[in-house]
């Protein structure tokens, strides 16, 4: 089975042609600045078969014509596929599971669009396309929230009264669940323990957005996000956790524009707010001679992220490993080797040498006698939304051939 | 020499009158109705003729020396406890904006006090003292510190009195103290890490809100929830912030008014929801608190729900990764009342600081 999976962010749309169940990649690529048009022309970087990406231009005002545009270069290689992926950032508490898309399932993914007003919309843009134009291709909803749907009550509860909880569904969601899960797996088989007995911490540290997970015998049990991708640690241009008492004064100051608040605390804080220059944090390790701004704006991300990590330890108890992943946890080895040194409190050993030139993935920099490995595992959420395409349609498969 | 310590909480104003270095209680009790029903110089009138009334009884001749206040919020300005003179008042009237419930009573109080019982030095006692140097990478939100908010954009942390002299109290033991997870619990339970005396990471934040529940306030809570609230229910931030400061945390989460030991120390399922989250958050904190220091040495309780400190060690401290250490010295309760802490702290305040400057009033 060829299935294609499409992974929409705000502005780029990735996807990947995926041969199953051998988990070949057929073709694959991604579409940069999808959207209104920006200093640079729209293009796609296109490769077959593992090679060298090609460039081709083509108008993406929106995700909808950039799906038109990747499946007009498919076609053109003679690709097919026999099923479509969709990640979806946010399935609320109606999706705990990989869902075939059809009139239902799509009506309540627009009720929920609201939960993710970034990353929904677009990608239930490109859903509508892509059924229109494929009515008989099966597409499967894959949710970045499924894999949270274990953590437990505690752990997913604010401190409201529970009537207004149940009307709206406020409580943690937590999210990055599609690659937590991959890397999980991946570490678990690597350190060849049986999933349902390993339990590590996960650091998906992307470029954008990042947050940790706690993971008990295989299963989530806390997200460092919550209700919305707003909470927790500091990111790119979100600001992580802040007092909910600056929130309302923001509210009170902006007459109530709960848009414009948004707007500040989502792509007008975290490293971009602290350093004034640039919301990438590899650009921030880098900087010298900004009066000191730049290495203060390093110590409050890193800082965050340790914090969160001796939390995430202690709530698992006996970790097996600390994961890291996505573009910053997989290549920027002084932030693996800041967020783990001094941590031997929770028996976790950093081998710097090791750290600083690991290049090959997955890989452990722990020393030997730290008693929490330390891996890196390269991130593939495309494959892992393949995984439970393929899954779910088999499965499906199965009960409506009984 | 006699002590009156006096502490607003609410719309009551607390008052304690200790002798002999704050040792003894010779008095305490609570005048109700500072905000709605008296000015705060009735209300402290009633205190004074409260504590005339049954010292004549008493004790004969019973004379005010010193009178300590308690002060939710001193800013970054007020970094120790301060003897009031007349610079005090300047600077606490240009910090108004900053805590517009807090402050004005404040002030308000120090002339009753200066006018009812003149000569009579008062020192203040500030719960955001301890953390003035909090480390910046725990004191910054990563938001735009441009940014209009009305406050100062920092972490304070808001039970420095109780973190302080609990800490201080283990440092007489023979048992290692350098590194202390001090947990506070009154109606805002706060936890704090504690290397030699400094605080590196807290729960508190700009206000009381963020961290721990409380037993009527939300804690930590997402920032796109509360702009969901103000979309879905067209609240705007003043009904969302009586919901998070009044009607949340642990009543919120039984669904009825109760405090910190009826939800800790019940088996009750009606509380088991809020227990659970209590202890969860609780950990969690711990966690942060152990990555900050690499480790403890010790934890503190302290608090007016000290006591529930005893449950609280009985199912954290087998979670935490330690060397071998005997459990019995890992964690104490440390039960001085706020009022009395202050009250023994006067004397030495006093001492460090010449007296004359309280004439300047």
């Amino acid at each position: 089975m060829k299935i294609l999976v499409f992974n929409c962010g705000s502005s780029s749309l990735k996807y990947r042609l995926i041969q199953m169940p051998d988990e070949c990649e057929l073709a694959g690529g991604e579409a940069q600045r999808v959207g209104p048009p920006t200093a640079a022309p729209a293009r796609i970087y296109h490769s077959v078969g593992g090679g060298e990406p090609q460039v081709h231009y083509a108008e993406m005002p929106d995700h909808g014509t950039a799906f038109t545009a990747v499946m007009d270069l498919l076609v053109d290689e003679g690709l097919t596929c026999d099923a479509v992926g969709h990640r979806v950032v946010h399935g609320g508490v109606l999706f705990s599971q990989p869902t075939v898309i059809d009139e239902s399932s799509m009506s309540r993914l627009e009720e929920i669009s609201g939960l993710a007003p970034l990353h929904n919309p677009p990608t239930l843009n490109l859903i509508r396309v892509s059924r229109k134009m494929y009515p008989a291709l099966p597409q499967v909803a894959v949710f970045d929230t499924a894999f949270h749907s274990t953590i437990p009550e505690k752990a997913f509860t604010y401190a409201i009264p529970q009537d207004l909880s149940q009307k709206y569904g406020l409580r943690k969601y937590g999210f990055h669940g599609t690659s937590h899960e991959f890397v999980v797996e991946e570490a678990a088989r690597m350190l060849q323990q049986p999933l349902e007995q390993f339990s590590a911490v996960s650091c998906h540290l992307g470029s954008g957005g990042a947050s940790l997970c706690a993971v008990v015998n295989g299963k989530s049990v806390d997200n460092t996000m919550g209700y919305s991708p707003m909470q927790g640690l500091v990111m790119s241009t979100r600001c992580g956790d802040i007092d909910p008492a600056l929130t309302l004064n923001l509210l009170a100051y902006t007459q109530g524009n709960e848009d414009s608040v948004e707007n500040i605390l989502n792509k007008q804080s975290g490293v971009l707010a602290l350093s004034g220059v640039s919301g990438d944090i590899r650009d921030i390790l880098t900087l010298r001679g900004d009066g000191g701004r730049a290495s203060r704006t390093a110590e409050i991300y890193l800082w965050r992220i340790r914090k969160y990590l001796g939390a995430y330890l202690t709530v698992v108890g006996h970790a097996s490993a600390v994961i890291f992943t996505d573009t910053i946890g997989e290549n920027i080895h002084e932030v693996r080797e800041r967020v783990c040194r001094d941590l031997e409190i929770f028996g976790l050993k950093i081998d710097l040498e090791k750290n600083r030139t690991a290049d090959s993935f997955p890989c452990d920099v722990a020393t030997p006698d730290s008693l929490v490995r330390i891996l890196i595992i390269r991130t593939n959420e495309e494959l892992a939304i393949a995984r439970r395409v393929y899954t779910a349609l088999v499965s499906e498969h199965r009960s409506a051939a009984r | 020499m006699n002590i009156l310590s006096l502490s607003f909480e609410g719309d009551v104003l607390k008052y304690g009158v200790f002798s002999e270095g704050g040792l003894l209680v010779v008095q305490q009790g609570q005048v109700a109705g500072f905000r709605t029903e008296h000015t705060v110089g009735r209300t402290l009138q009633s205190v004074l003729v409260r504590v005339a009334a049954t010292c004549d009884e008493n004790i004969s001749g019973l004379t005010i020396d010193a009178i300590a206040l308690h002060v939710a919020f001193g800013g970054d300005k007020f970094s120790e406890p301060v003897v009031v003179a007349l610079k005090t008042v300047e600077c606490l009237n240009s910090m108004i904006c900053e805590a517009p419930m807090h402050i004005p009573p404040l002030l308000e109080l120090i002339s009753s006090c200066f006018r009812d019982l003149p000569g009579c030095p008062v020192v203040l006692f500030f719960e955001t003292s301890f953390f003035v140097g909090l480390p910046e990478c725990e004191r910054l939100y990563a938001i735009n510190p441009d940014l209009q908010t009305g406050f100062g954009l920092r972490r304070y942390g808001y039970h420095g009195i109780f973190h302080e002299a609990a800490c201080a109290s283990l440092m007489c033991d023979s048992v290692r103290s350098e590194r202390i997870i001090s947990i506070c619990l009154e109606p805002h339970a706060e936890i704090a890490a504690v290397v030699a005396g400094s605080p590196v990471m807290v729960s508190g934040g700009a206000t009381p809100l963020e961290g721990l529940p409380g037993d009527t306030s939300s804690g930590e809570i997402d920032s796109g929830l509360l702009l969901s609230l103000s979309r879905m229910e067209r609240w705007g931030p003043e009904q969302i912030n009586t919901l998070l400061t009044q009607r949340s945390g642990l009543t919120g989460l039984v669904g009825s008014s109760v405090t910190l030991p009826d939800v800790m120390l019940s088996e009750q399922e009606n509380v088991r929801l809020a227990r659970e989250v209590m202890q969860y958050r609780i950990l969690r904190q711990v966690g942060m608190a152990l990555a900050a220091m690499n480790g403890f040495d010790r934890i503190v309780f302290s608090g007016r729900y000290a006591r529930v400190g005893r449950e609280i060690a009985s199912w954290l401290v087998p979670k935490l990764p330690f060397s071998e250490k005997s459990e019995t010295v890992l964690w104490s309760c440390f039960e001085t009342s706020l009022m009395q802490i202050m009250a023994a702290q006067t004397l030495k305040v006093m001492a460090a600081v010449p007296s004359a400057c309280t004439q300047e009033m």
